[in-house]
């Protein structure tokens, strides 16, 4: 006797509508253009609260300013007082804008 | 930090993520959940961050300095993808709901779920049409419905995949009201279902209140927290195929646990044997509503023992509580979010005796607060291992503390484990005539608890009457 045979259909989420709020915020990201230099430049920096991310974060500041002139840093807030842009909270796109960030690095730590 | 990267590259900055080995891979593949293209990254050799000392930490920073500053000040080698022109030419990977994708036999179909990972090691009920239309039977939402979108991979959890996710998982077509209110929930920003596949692995756990509970044949009772009961099993096992095959969760990929957590059995309340209201009702429910809730449950302690007349039995939870919640679990209090949300979980007959002698939830949460303490000196080291001269003192000035934490600095004085009383989640279950309780661990803003009305289809009526 052969075994039953069955038509499956996939369980795998839907991608979501173009015209969806949300879609709009997952249309594709250019990459932004890349600075010329970085003197005279105001760097955020993002740690994730996990262990010595925030030590890799103020070694660069040291490094960076002794290579560069006129370099400011700025400690952006991590974690759930930042959104990654679909929540209701203030974006962090809002806040690099805010800060008047040049460009940012971001590091975990483990 | 792939999100950090991509929100901030959005925006027109240049970004750049400082990885360890290893996790290169996870970075791009959310960034590109995302829509970003391609990601600035700079990978860091192992050992792994964590485990260096501060000074090889400033030697790490200045060998990758120069790759940064290339990163900041190069552009990325990929052009810019163009936004999908219309929603009507779907990635190969996708298909329209109805749409038959695979055709065999039971165990050809597990082959392809598991090539596939469409499933947790387990074999699945093959998804079929008229299986998934059984499903749908049980509510009276639209199967297009967009309950939310799920990170990581930012995809649509509609009522058709929560029913293809509910066959697969063994469920009953009757379960589907609570899977639905199950997605609802971890698809809540508060919930953060984009954390789940973080180092800590750790694991929803899914509450039940409300008549739905006898309705459906979910266990309150001996054993709740075993794998025997189909409604308890098949609905969190539902929970873990759609962080799976919706949110997009892969271990290696997206799903970076180090050990990580098998799911639990549903946490059903024998709320006809509690002698204080319904747990839900602590959330704002009514008493009688159909509630579903979800938070995480990082740790699911011994089922401890108390013992004697009720300040006796309260002193053993609160030594439980301090042991358990007061170890390495502790720093999530203070570094993610500012709310934790531990589940005290009490037999019938441990709950009744403390009733008895007068106790509310409520005194037995200050109880608790008073109570369950730490030296501080155990809380700065924990601290202290998961950020470099981190401690009490130094979180209450940043706020992130209230100023009990800090009263003096005497390391033996004890401190609390939890923000307020209301933070400890008590509910009554288990076997109702045994003097054991368990506690399960909450970890902040990863897994916040998240609770939803379950709503019921008209052909509920039909079947269980006008309860609930």
């Amino acid at each position: 006797m052969s075994e039953p045979v069955y038509e499956i259909v996939s369980p795998v989420g839907a991608t979501p509508a173009v015209t969806s709020a949300v879609a709009r915020s997952t249309r594709a990201i250019a990459p932004a253009p890349p600075l010329a230099d970085l003197n005279g430049k105001r760097i955020g920096f993002i740690w994730t609260n996990f262990r010595n991310g925030d030590i890799l974060l103020a070694a660069f500041a040291e490094l960076l300013a002794k290579r560069f002139e006129g370099m400011t840093f700025v400690n952006l807030p991590s974690g759930k007082t930042l959104n990654w842009g679909t929540y209701p909270d203030k974006s962090l796109g809002e806040v690099v804008r805010d800060y008047k960030i040049d460009g940012l690095i971001a590091a975990p730590g483990c | 930090m792939s999100r950090a990267i991509s929100w901030t590259e959005n925006v027109g900055v240049p970004a750049v993520g400082i990885v360890c080995q290893g996790f290169s891979n996870t970075v791009r593949m959310v960034a590109r959940a995302e829509g970003l293209s391609d990601t600035r990254i700079v990978e860091l050799p192992q050992p792994n961050i964590a485990v260096r000392s501060t000074e090889e930490v400033h030697v790490a920073a200045a060998d990758l300095l120069d790759g940064v500053i290339a990163k900041l000040t190069t552009a990325t080698a990929v052009t810019p993808q163009r936004a999908p022109a219309a929603a009507s030419r779907p990635s190969a990977a996708f298909h329209a709901p109805r749409d038959i994708v695979f055709k065999g036999t039971l165990r050809e179909i597990n082959e392809h779920f598991i090539k596939n990972v469409w499933c947790d090691g387990l074999p699945v009920v093959p998804p079929t049409l008229d299986l998934v239309d059984e499903m749908l039977g049980y509510t009276d939402r639209s199967p297009d419905e967009v309950i939310g979108v799920l990170k990581p991979k930012n995809l649509n959890a509609t009522v058709w995949n929560v029913a293809v996710n509910g066959v697969a998982a063994g469920c009953r077509p009757e379960y589907m009201p609570v899977l639905l209110a199950i997605v609802e929930a971890i698809a809540e920003p508060r919930f953060g279902v984009e954390h789940i596949g973080s180092t800590a692995g750790w694991t929803p756990l899914i509450l039940l209140n409300g008549p739905i509970i006898k309705q459906l044949g979910f266990t309150s009772g001996q054993g709740v927290m075993l794998p025997q009961t189909q409604a308890n099993m098949t609905v969190s096992r539902f929970l873990r195929l759609c962080l799976v095959n919706i949110a997009g969760y892969r271990l290696g990929e997206t799903d970076m646990a180090s050990y990580g957590r098998n799911y639990y059995p549903v946490l059903a309340e024998a709320e006809d044997l509690s002698p204080w209201p319904p747990s839900s009702t602590d959330r704002g429910f009514a008493a009688g509503d159909n509630v579903v809730t979800v938070q995480s449950a990082d740790v699911i302690s011994h089922s401890f023992l108390s013992i004697g007349d009720a300040e006796q039995h309260l002193r053993n939870i609160a030594y439980e509580v301090s042991r358990e919640l007061g170890g390495s679990i502790l720093y999530h209090m203070e570094h993610f979010g500012g709310e934790v949300a531990p589940i005290i979980c009490l037999s019938p007959l441990v709950a009744g005796i403390l009733a008895r002698a007068g106790y509310s939830k409520d005194d037995v949460r200050r109880y608790l607060f008073e109570h369950a303490r730490v030296p501080a000196w155990q809380f700065d080291d924990r601290l202290n291992r998961s950020q470099s001269g981190l401690n009490l003192h130094r979180a209450v000035a940043a706020g992130r503390l209230a100023g009990i934490f800090a009263v003096s600095d005497d390391p033996n004085r004890l401190v609390p484990i939890v923000h307020r009383p209301e933070e400890f989640f008590i509910v009554v279950s288990g076997s109702p005539d045994r003097n054991r309780n368990f506690i399960a661990g909450q970890i902040g803003e990863q897994g916040l608890t998240v609770s939803r009305k379950i709503t019921l289809p008209e052909v509920w009526k039909n079947r269980f009457g006008n309860a609930g």
